[in-house]
């Protein structure tokens, strides 16, 4: 699915979530980010889609039927990141731990390790419109 | 002939190029103080334009000929100083002195501009001179049932501007910054309002950027909040009595508007076509208490910045503003802003804003999007 049927798809599927795509400027972690994870040859794409209220951080995976539910954590000392995400079914656990780069920026990015089971990669997610 | 086109053409090449990343901005976000410069050279083009006007120059000679590009404030700004922009023609030779952009490339915020040939200084801001002052104070214009006219009176022309703080600030805090919102001291970013760590941590960020991913600048986006009164080119009210509603035009920005509601609607009724999608201004209802207007906003989304400077906030921000028009040519504003997402507690900050008679807000329109 290209990157805007993924959109329309979102925005068709939660009024929540069409509104956390056009959040830019609040939290840093609030919006919809888009990249990949895996080792190199077998990288997969991800979606994350991220809200803050005023306590904590939360949010979706890859919405859809295989969606998982997310939680994240942001120190802001150092802009360090830590995105725990769990599959509906429970089949999968994910936990990403990375550095926010350009958090000024509209279009800031995540880097960092990928940990699934006992397997760990790298990811990069973008914060995009 | 054929090597000045190819100046120019490179000239050109690299100002388009530099356009969408670089388009109106704080000036701190573009330019260095600490590195400045002064340069001579031969003018080749004046672009007479807002958001800056530019004048190019070539500067040195031959195969070492660099193509200068000088930044100076708005065609408006300037043309309330008395400049026209037929001050220069192509062939002169000017000294230009100021701040050198950040970035490296041959730019220069104009901060002097001297004719070589005369000496004459081009292009200062004499834009006090220009506003006739106020010949004693005049009582608050009125509607016939008594209520404070915010706007002009029939036939009368003006608009409020000059904000008196440029920048979001508590009450009681006194740090220097500058019209952007740009702190002469970034140690003062602890002071300036109650935040939590992570917007304490972002807006430190901002400043330390020079503002330099401003979303009114960079994209248009609408200076909601109270930043729409805290934009050198003003603001402007229109009262409808008989809609029960007020328009709150931005004269900056992109030039669009705020309404304010008085006739009692529930701000959050679900049955308003665009419920359920927070907006850049909010959603805003009104009373009178006495001559103040009292104006509460809530429903804003997170997708422009709330004020100069880059203070953030979350969608759980709700303003308290009280607008006050005291005398004929003073505006007092307050805002209290309350927003558990950004801010450990409500704070407030307050300033007036001067009218400016004889003249409409003025044609500036961030959607000319130029460098």
């Amino acid at each position: 699915m290209n990157r805007r049927r993924r959109v329309a798809a979102l925005v068709l599927a939660c009024p929540w979530i069409a509104a956390t795509l056009a959040a830019q400027e609040g939290h840093p972690l609030t919006g919809a980010w888009y990249g990949e994870w895996g080792p190199e040859g077998d990288r997969r794409q991800v979606t994350l889609v991220m809200s803050f209220d005023g306590t904590d951080v939360t949010g979706i995976m890859d919405p859809g039927p295989a969606s998982a539910a997310v939680r994240a954590l942001l120190d802001s000392t150092d802009w360090t990141v830590r995105i725990e995400a769990v599959r509906q079914d429970g089949t999968a656990t994910y936990v990403a731990e990375g550095v926010i780069a350009d958090v000024g920026s509209r279009n800031r990015s995540i880097s960092g390790t990928w940990q699934v089971g006992d397997s760990v990669s790298s990811f990069t997610i973008r914060r995009e419109d | 002939m054929k090597y000045r086109v190819s100046i120019g053409a490179a000239l050109a090449a690299a100002f388009l190029a530099a356009g969408a990343d670089a388009a109106h901005h704080a000036l701190g976000a573009k330019f260095d103080p600490s590195r400045p410069v002064a340069i001579t050279g031969t003018v080749t083009k004046v672009d007479w334009l807002n958001p800056h006007v530019h004048i190019f120059l070539e500067v040195g000679s031959g195969p070492d000929t660099v193509a200068w590009a000088v930044e100076l404030e708005s065609r408006i700004d300037l043309g309330r100083s008395g400049w026209t922009g037929d001050e220069l023609a192509v062939g002169d030779v000017i000294r230009v002195e100021g701040p050198s952009a950040r970035n490296e490339t041959p730019q220069v915020w104009g901060e002097s501009v001297v004719r070589a040939e005369d000496g004459a200084r081009l292009y200062t801001l004499t834009e006090a001179a220009a506003i006739p002052p106020i010949a004693e104070a005049r009582p608050t214009p009125r509607w016939p049932d008594g209520t404070p006219r915010l706007g002009p009176e029939p036939g009368e022309r003006g608009y409020w501007g000059r904000p008196g703080l440029t920048s979001l600030m508590e009450t009681g805090v006194e740090a220097d910054v500058d019209a952007d919102g740009l702190l002469a001291d970034i140690a003062d970013v602890d002071r300036v309002a109650p935040f939590r760590q992570w917007a304490r941590d972002l807006y430190a960020v901002r400043q330390r950027d020079g503002l330099k991913d401003d979303p009114l600048f960079l994209y248009c986006k609408p200076p909601g909040g109270p930043r729409q009164f805290q934009l050198p080119q003003g603001v402007q009210f229109v009262q409808e009595p008989y809609r029960e509603r007020i328009w709150v035009m931005i004269g900056g920005g992109n030039h669009n508007w705020r309404f304010i509601h008085l006739d009692g609607r529930d701000p959050m009724d679900p049955a308003q076509p665009d419920f359920g999608h927070p907006l850049y201004y909010g959603r805003a209802v009104a009373e009178w208490e006495g001559d103040t207007l009292v104006v509460e906003t809530i429903d804003f989304n997170e997708d422009f910045w709330f004020s100069n400077g880059g203070l953030p906030h979350t969608e759980q921000l709700r303003l308290m503003e009280r607008i006050t028009r005291p005398d004929h040519d003073t505006l007092e504003y307050e805002v209290t802003i309350d927003d558990p997402g950004a801010y450990t507690r409500p704070w407030t900050a307050a300033w007036t804003l001067e009218w400016i008679p004889g003249d409409e807000l003025p044609r500036y329109f961030c959607q000319d999007n130029r460098p």
